[in-house]
């Protein structure tokens, strides 16, 4: 080991020692001037890290409450509609049902809800939430009802394709189809299809779907239109049952 | 320049050196592989820089550096360089600089930061070692 660096060890020793050496407030002032200039670039990395932390969590907190909202949003909205409706059709009275259980056999094809006879529920009464149609019902207790839905095999409503005007029948057969549209007729996908109003059962004007597929028939007369509907009966928690004059 | 990257090298590890000691592998590193002057400059900045990050007494740090970059500058030359030789010895001087700063500012000692710091020393030192020079060890 050369003297040279020898004498260096010993000068970064003292200094060192000197550091020891001094007072507690001498240190302190030391440590105060010398941080901010050579932790800079640790303490502005750090400080920024810190910043997207807190960010990043800020974020989904944020984002959590936005979707919080949106739902509530959509709930209010939901009842604005159906209060409105009720207000301005003075012909039908809409009365708010919890489903209180399923058909196991085939979950979403009844609904049990929770009034019946009691709330003067008939069979036959329509079913609707404020997404369109749900179905009819079925069968009245003293204090259920069982709704039968759209997505029940065999179910059928008088319909109307809202652009063009087409009437039909929607059928569920195992699809929800559009019947009797003719080969003709101008459809397109994506049009609303509405209850026509023309049964004893279902109200004009309540939307049952939207028009997913158009085929190509081998018949001559008629094209499978095939609906997606406008309810996801599974996600459904509550129901609106439609009374008409003859039920109010 | 790399001198310019070790000390880049030094303010990145700062934050994480309670975790695991990083800084002291690096420090071991420069000794066996870079000139002998910067390795004791370089200590005496990283003992003053932790001891400013970390403020228990100032200067304690870097006493206990600067002697232990000397005392490796100096037995460096009196053992073979291996792997195993030199993990052995980054062990004891690591231990040693953990007991003596226990017994200078009686910090509490974690067991996992050392252990850590141990075992991750041979396998950062090979990668060091192949990046910069294409050999796992040199000799």
């Amino acid at each position: 080991m050369s003297r040279r660096q020898l004498a260096f060890f010993f000068s970064l020793l003292l200094i060192s020692i000197t550091f020891l050496s001094l007072g507690e407030h001498t240190k302190l002032t030391i440590s105060t001037r010398l941080s901010p200039i050579l932790l800079f670039p640790v303490t502005t990395i750090t400080k920024l890290l810190d910043f997207l932390s807190v960010s990043s969590t800020r974020i989904t907190e944020l984002e959590t409450m936005v979707n919080r909202l949106r739902l509530e949003n959509a709930e209010w909205k939901k009842i604005i509609l159906l209060d409105t409706t009720d207000y301005q059709t003075t012909e039908y009275r809409l009365q708010k049902a919890q489903i209180i259980g399923r058909d196991p056999s085939n979950i979403n094809s009844y609904l049990y809800i929770n009034i019946g006879e009691k709330e003067g529920v008939r069979i036959d009464q329509p079913v609707l939430s404020i997404d369109g149609l749900i179905g009819k019902i079925r069968y009245v207790g003293n204090n259920y009802t069982i709704v039968e839905t759209i997505e029940k095999h065999g179910f059928a409503a008088s319909a109307l394709d809202a652009k063009t005007g087409i009437h039909g029948i929607v059928k569920n057969h195992g699809n929800l189809v559009f019947d009797f549209v003719r080969i003709d007729d101008e459809i397109n996908i994506g049009d609303s299809v509405y209850t026509s109003g023309m049964s004893d059962i279902f109200p004009e004007g309540i939307l049952i779907g939207t028009v997913k597929k158009i085929d190509e028939s081998d018949d001559q007369f008629f094209k499978p239109v095939y609906l997606k509907p406008s309810v996801r009966i599974n996600r459904l928690n509550y129901v609106y049952v439609v009374y008409g004059k003859e039920n109010n | 320049m790399k001198y310019l990257l070790y000390f880049a090298l030094l303010y990145v590890l700062l934050p994480f050196n309670l975790y695991i000691d990083l800084i002291s592998i690096l420090i071991f590193y420069l000794v066996f592989n870079e000139d002998e002057r910067f390795a004791l400059i370089f200590s005496f900045f990283a003992g003053l820089l932790i001891d400013l990050f970390h403020p228990v007494v100032l200067g304690v740090n870097i006493l206990i550096y600067v002697i232990f970059v000397q005392t490796l500058l100096y037995v460096k030359k009196y053992f073979k360089q291996n792997m195993w030789v030199n993990w052995i010895v980054f062990a004891v001087y690591y231990l040693a600089k953990v007991f003596v700063t226990h017994i200078a500012i009686s910090a509490p000692v974690r067991i996992q930061p050392i252990i850590f710091t141990i075992m991750c020393f041979l396998p950062l030192v090979l990668i060091s070692n192949k990046i910069k020079y294409k050999v796992w060890m040199r000799t």
